[in-house]
């Protein structure tokens, strides 16, 4: 008798001890990564613009480009999926942990869904408390097992992300992800696209601003060029437009870039640039800067597109 | 309920602490009452079906079991079939042919419609229709005597670890077990939660892991290139294998736990050589289920070459049936007889080159394998593809179009599948080696360190959202 509880209770121990021990090396590997959250929370970033939004703010920039552009250091904190709840505790992170930055631009996408990213990021809430407190406010039935699994915290495909970018240099440059092409629109399109204000983001974006301003960084709200293709069911970009600058502070100007670029080379799908998309978008920061931050760089005439 | 949720859990905890400490009797109730609580979370409309089957094939079988081998048993087991089939017929395929009925018409110019009644398909009706089957044919040929007491039978019908997705087990390795108390057994308690472990590994790791991408490239093959679409059929080979085999341990070790053995199900089934193997080592309850009830009654290998092959071609295309009411369906099932028979043919050229020596014959066994491997792979592009057209649609995407790495879409989740792909093969390869398993079956320092590992990549990797297990939808 005595014999199998010791058996059960030397296993429980092995298995604590197992997962304990595996969660510290994961948790030291994710720091040491080139990921951009890792990066975040390793204090390691130092620039003077940082990027932040969904996907489409993923693909809107390659910082090494928007560096050279304004010869100053970009840095992109934009990540796939990124709602406005997650991006808020990860910029209030990032002004912890890293010298405060001039500018913020903020890619406003993210402001038309209703994803919740925050438990993509849960290697890291160890970290954060903000990060825990959100993951936890989220109440799903697995959030008990956080704590009785440390292992099941790096359960996530950031972990996979982080990992790689353990060899790799940097993730600050997207990965292609195709052309567009008459497929991609009609998929796009038959997926019936529609694009509402979601309320009770604008709120937390009103926030995160409030937060940048209290620190004395410049926010600079911007809504990344679509494909023309994104406007063929409804053209929302005026109502959208309308409603969230109804909702956010007067003195916060909202950049729209959608139409900027409307060819299709600029474009990997309806929603997310090419790589020479990006090139011209770049090149014109070069020459009008972003919002009140000038660029180092020799200055000419021209503004990107309103 | 699915055995990967949180109510399972709490219904496995409640049912574990009372079972072991009741007397025969009650302890026989209790699982069958569980059953049928397990059964009614889905939808309690479901358990009348059950109730009425037990019932009537209960009393089947202690009619039939007073004229076995004779003329009127004959014609009452006819009549058992029969009621059977077309029970199971009508909620499983009434579809199939409605709508199959509906277009003839509508092609001759008939205007017909289909009717309005949505026919709800019962979960583990295949399952469970198929034990009945078995049960009174087995008594009709005099291997079993009929089970005098209704709680026994009833709880070998719905017994709530194999109900709704197998294995079937026979009623001549379960009814036995079912007539005595199960104790208490710290051993067998060892090995069941080391086979749930493993189920659950293969399942909400393998299995669920590879879900999205062969789900999003069978939705839209001409969305992805060439290499994403062959690297997504190869996904759903291990996808259905990890889900099926995984509902399969997790069964098995629960009823291992309970003091009851279901025998097995899967033996590595990818390193068979042979079309013959395959189905060896593939849900092997319900090809031998087949094999005893379909193929031998046929004539089996007892006839000419011509009928062997018809016996084993209609076998198989009635098994493909039993998966499920569409043509994709039937259509795997006569690839597999077609392979089958191919394999008969080409017998000649196997012995022949075998012959030749040892290296000639690893060699030829290691084409075999990858051959059997290949038209395995390829038959279930028919299996998961909703309709023939999707499934030629995914071919040609495969040979159309284009094997760049870089178009490769979601690289993260197809080389994380690799990589669990990867540690599938090296286990199983492992353990196909007898030396190598015998050890490790001795070695409690390894089965410890294996559960525990597979423990913690099930929190690592494993996919907790309560999908669904495929081989319900049959």
């Amino acid at each position: 008798m005595w014999k199998k509880i010791a058996f059960v209770a030397g296993f429980a121990v092995l298995l604590f001890a197992a997962d304990r021990t595996l969660a510290a090396l994961l948790s030291r590997l994710v720091l040491a990564s080139n990921a951009r959250v890792s990066a975040l929370y390793d204090g390691r970033v130092g620039a003077d613009v940082v990027l932040v939004g969904n996907s489409r703010g993923v693909h809107m920039a390659a910082s090494p480009e928007w560096t050279r552009a304004l010869c100053r250091p970009v840095f992109n904190l934009s990540l796939n999926g990124l709602d406005v709840a997650t991006q808020d505790v990860l910029v209030r992170d990032y002004l912890d942990r890293n010298p405060a930055p001039k500018a913020m631009v903020l890619e406003i996408s993210n402001l038309f869904s209703d994803t919740f990213m925050a438990p993509e990021y849960r290697p890291f809430m160890a970290e954060s408390d903000r990060l825990a407190a959100l993951i936890r406010s989220s109440r799903d039935t697995w959030v008990p097992w956080l704590d009785v699994s440390h292992l099941f915290r790096f359960n996530s495909e950031y972990l996979l992300r982080a990992l790689l970018f353990l060899i790799r240099p940097s993730d600050q440059t997207p990965e292609a992800i195709g052309e567009i092409s008459p497929a991609r629109i009609e998929a796009y399109l038959a997926a019936h696209p529609r694009y509402r204000v979601n309320a009770e983001a604008v709120p937390v974006l009103a926030s995160t601003i409030d937060a940048l301003k209290a620190r004395g960084v410049e926010p600079v709200l911007v809504l990344a060029p679509y494909h023309p293709a994104a406007f063929r069911v409804e053209d929302w970009r005026g109502r959208a437009l309308a409603e969230v600058r109804r909702r956010l502070p007067a003195d916060v100007a909202v950049h729209d870039w959608s139409l900027a670029l409307p060819d299709d080379a600029s474009f990997a799908d309806p929603l997310h640039m090419a790589p020479s998309g990006r090139r011209i978008l770049a090149g014109r920061i070069t020459v009008s800067g972003l919002g009140d931050l000038a660029s180092l760089c020799p200055a000419t005439v021209g503004r990107v597109s309103e | 309920m699915i055995f990967n949720s949180e109510v399972f859990i709490l219904f496995a905890a409640i049912f574990f602490a009372v079972y072991f400490v009741l007397p025969y009797r009650p302890q026989l109730l209790l699982t069958l009452a569980a059953s049928y609580v397990f059964y009614a979370w889905w939808d309690w409309r479901f358990c009348a079906l059950i109730a009425a089957s037990t019932a009537f094939n209960f009393a089947a079988g202690t009619v039939i079991g007073r004229h076995s081998l004779s003329r009127a048993g004959r014609w009452l087991l006819g009549t058992a079939v029969a009621v059977n089939l077309a029970v199971l017929g009508f909620f499983k395929y009434f579809h199939f042919f409605a709508d199959g009925f509906v277009a003839l018409l509508n092609d001759l110019g008939l205007q017909a419609s289909e009717s309005t009644l949505r026919i709800i398909l019962p979960i583990g009706i295949s399952f469970y229709t198929f034990h009945s089957l078995s049960y009174v044919i087995d008594i009709y040929r005099g291997r079993i005597r009929p089970e005098p007491d209704p709680a026994v039978f009833a709880t070998y019908i719905a017994l709530w670890p194999q109900l709704v997705a197998g294995p079937i087990v026979r009623a001549s390795r379960l009814i036995p077990q079912l007539k005595t108390r199960k104790s208490f057994s710290f051993p067998r308690l060892l090995v069941g939660c080391e086979l749930v472990i493993v189920g659950f590994f293969l399942k909400c790791v393998v299995a669920d892991r590879l879900a999205p991408i062969t789900d999003s490239v069978f939705a839209a093959p001409s969305a992805f290139n060439g290499l994403n679409v062959l690297i997504g059929a190869i996904f759903f080979g291990f996808q259905i294998y990890g889900d099926f085999c995984g509902y399969s341990l997790i069964a098995i070790g629960l009823a291992r736990i309970m003091g009851l053995n279901l025998g097995r199900n899967f033996r590595r089934p990818y390193f068979a050589s042979s079309f013959s193997e395959f189905w060896q080592r593939w849900h092997i309850s319900l090809s031998g289920w087949l094999r005893d009830y379909l193929y031998v009654p046929l004539g089996g290998n007892r006839g000419s070459k011509l009928a062997t092959f018809r016996n084993l071609f209609a076998t198989m295309l009635l098994g493909g049936l039993w998966h499920g009411a569409a043509w994709t369906f039937v259509l795997w099932g006569g690839l597999h007889g077609l392979y089958l028979v191919l394999q008969r043919l080409l017998a000649p050229v196997h012995d022949l080159v075998s012959a030749r020596g040892a290296l000639a014959r690893r060699g030829i066994v290691g084409l075999e394998m990858a051959g059997v491997l290949t038209a395995v792979f390829a038959a279930w592009v028919f299996f998961r593809a909703g309709s023939s057209e999707a499934a030629w649609l995914v071919f040609a995407q495969m040979v159309s179009g284009g094997y760049d790495f870089a178009a490769v879409q979601n690289k993260f989740q197809v080389v994380m599948g690799m990589g669990l792909i990867g540690l599938l093969v090296a286990a199983e390869a492992t353990a196909e080696q007898p030396a190598l398993r015998n050890g490790f079956r001795r070695a409690r320092a390894a089965r410890v360190t294996m559960a525990i590992s597979l423990l913690c990549l099930l929190a690592l990797f494993g996919n907790f959202t309560g999908s669904q297990f495929i081989y319900f939808q049959f």
